[in-house]
């Protein structure tokens, strides 16, 4: 059942593995690789949390963050990307909740002048390594491609 | 307290690769909160130990009375309030928990052991190609020690990884002889544990 605490798992500070594909929506196999870091704090008495990260991307390094916030009466987290290279653009929230341990948001989106729904997965909650994946679905989530997936390691 | 003995038919053997100096810490606390939680839930705390030539490793042994009781037993602790409590601190002091092996007993598990002499076990695991088969689990059975091979069942609580493929494990209070006919089925290099008890180790 989702609570308030879905994310404490998350709190502190990570190392984090990147896989993202190159291209989205164009059957692409082109995976880059690489590492960044996110340091991650409750916010609201607990009822919300903030991370902040540090994104060593092939193209260049940048930094993005990303705010959570619970609504009790939905029993829904409202989720919420600033990519530092675009400061003004924090655009509609990502909305879920967790389920046996698996936390599943969706989002409509425009990507490339096409209607798209998002979907972020958070799994692996329960070990020392969580994992994030976002996939992309062009056909109303009949279908999806995962596009990106972060591996977390706890830094001391 | 007499505890009432179902004798597992599912056994994990976990072993999680620590942070450097940390190991203290999570036997401490897994002593401290983890035993009688789980147990109160069906989840049997078999064995807890730490293997003395490897700093950073923590093993232990799971039982459940079935697939259908583990899962239950697993929902209602990682879904509980005692997980949520001291996840944070656990899952801090490990670096991997994933190297899970999912097994059932060959030979029955016993209500008991005998403590082992100098206070070490032994543990013996092989990699199959395949699973064994009826003649190879028999002559499993006349061997001293406990051997276990893998549980075939889907681990059906993704949550918590279990690894892939086909294993046999072998315990006993001296290390196992690895049998002639175990060879035919071999897939890779075995991998010998020196295992030490921790202080509440039902396992001594």
């Amino acid at each position: 059942m989702s609570t308030a605490h879905d994310f404490d798992f998350f709190h502190g500070r990570w190392t984090v593995s990147h896989r993202r594909l190159a291209q989205r929506l164009a059957n692409s196999t082109d995976w880059a690789t690489f590492s960044g870091t996110c340091e991650t704090w409750p916010l609201l008495a607990g009822a919300g949390n903030v991370d902040d990260n540090v994104l060593e991307a092939p193209a260049g390094t940048y930094r993005a963050a990303t705010f959570r916030s619970w609504n009790p009466t939905r029993r829904t987290w409202q989720i919420w990307w600033l990519d530092g290279r675009y400061p003004d653009a924090v655009g509609d929230p990502m909305v879920g909740r967790f389920e046996g341990g698996v936390g599943t948001f969706f989002c409509d989106e425009v990507f490339e002048g096409r209607p798209i729904k998002v979907r972020f997965i958070w799994s692996r909650t329960d070990t020392p390594s969580p994992r994030w994946e976002q996939a992309f679905s062009a056909d109303g989530g009949v279908t999806w491609e995962t596009n990106w997936e972060m591996d977390f390691t706890r830094r001391a | 307290m007499r505890r009432m003995h179902t004798p597992p038919t599912v056994i994990e053997l976990r072993r999680y690769l620590l942070h450097p100096g940390r190991r203290d810490d999570l036997v401490t606390l897994f002593e401290r909160e983890f035993i009688e939680t789980q147990e109160a839930l069906g989840l049997q705390v078999l064995g807890i130990f730490r293997e003395p030539a490897a700093p950073d490793q923590f093993a232990w042994l799971r039982g459940f009375a079935g697939m259908a009781e583990r899962l239950r037993g697993l929902q209602a602790f990682y879904g509980g309030p005692v997980w949520q409590q001291h996840r944070n601190e656990a899952n801090a002091t490990m670096i991997d928990s994933d190297n899970v092996l999912l097994l059932r007993p060959v030979t029955p598990w016993p209500e008991a052991h005998a403590a082992s002499p100098d206070g070490h076990w032994h543990a013996l695991i092989v990699p199959l190609a395949r699973p064994l088969d009826d003649a190879a689990r028999d002559t499993l059975r006349r061997r001293p020690g406990l051997w276990l091979d893998s549980e075939p069942s889907e681990n059906d609580f993704p949550r918590l990884p279990v690894r892939s493929g086909s294993w046999v494990l072998a315990l006993d209070t001296t290390p196992p002889e690895l049998t002639p006919d175990l060879q035919a089925f071999r897939a890779g290099p075995i991998e010998r544990l020196d295992l030490t008890p921790t202080r509440r180790s039902r396992m001594r």
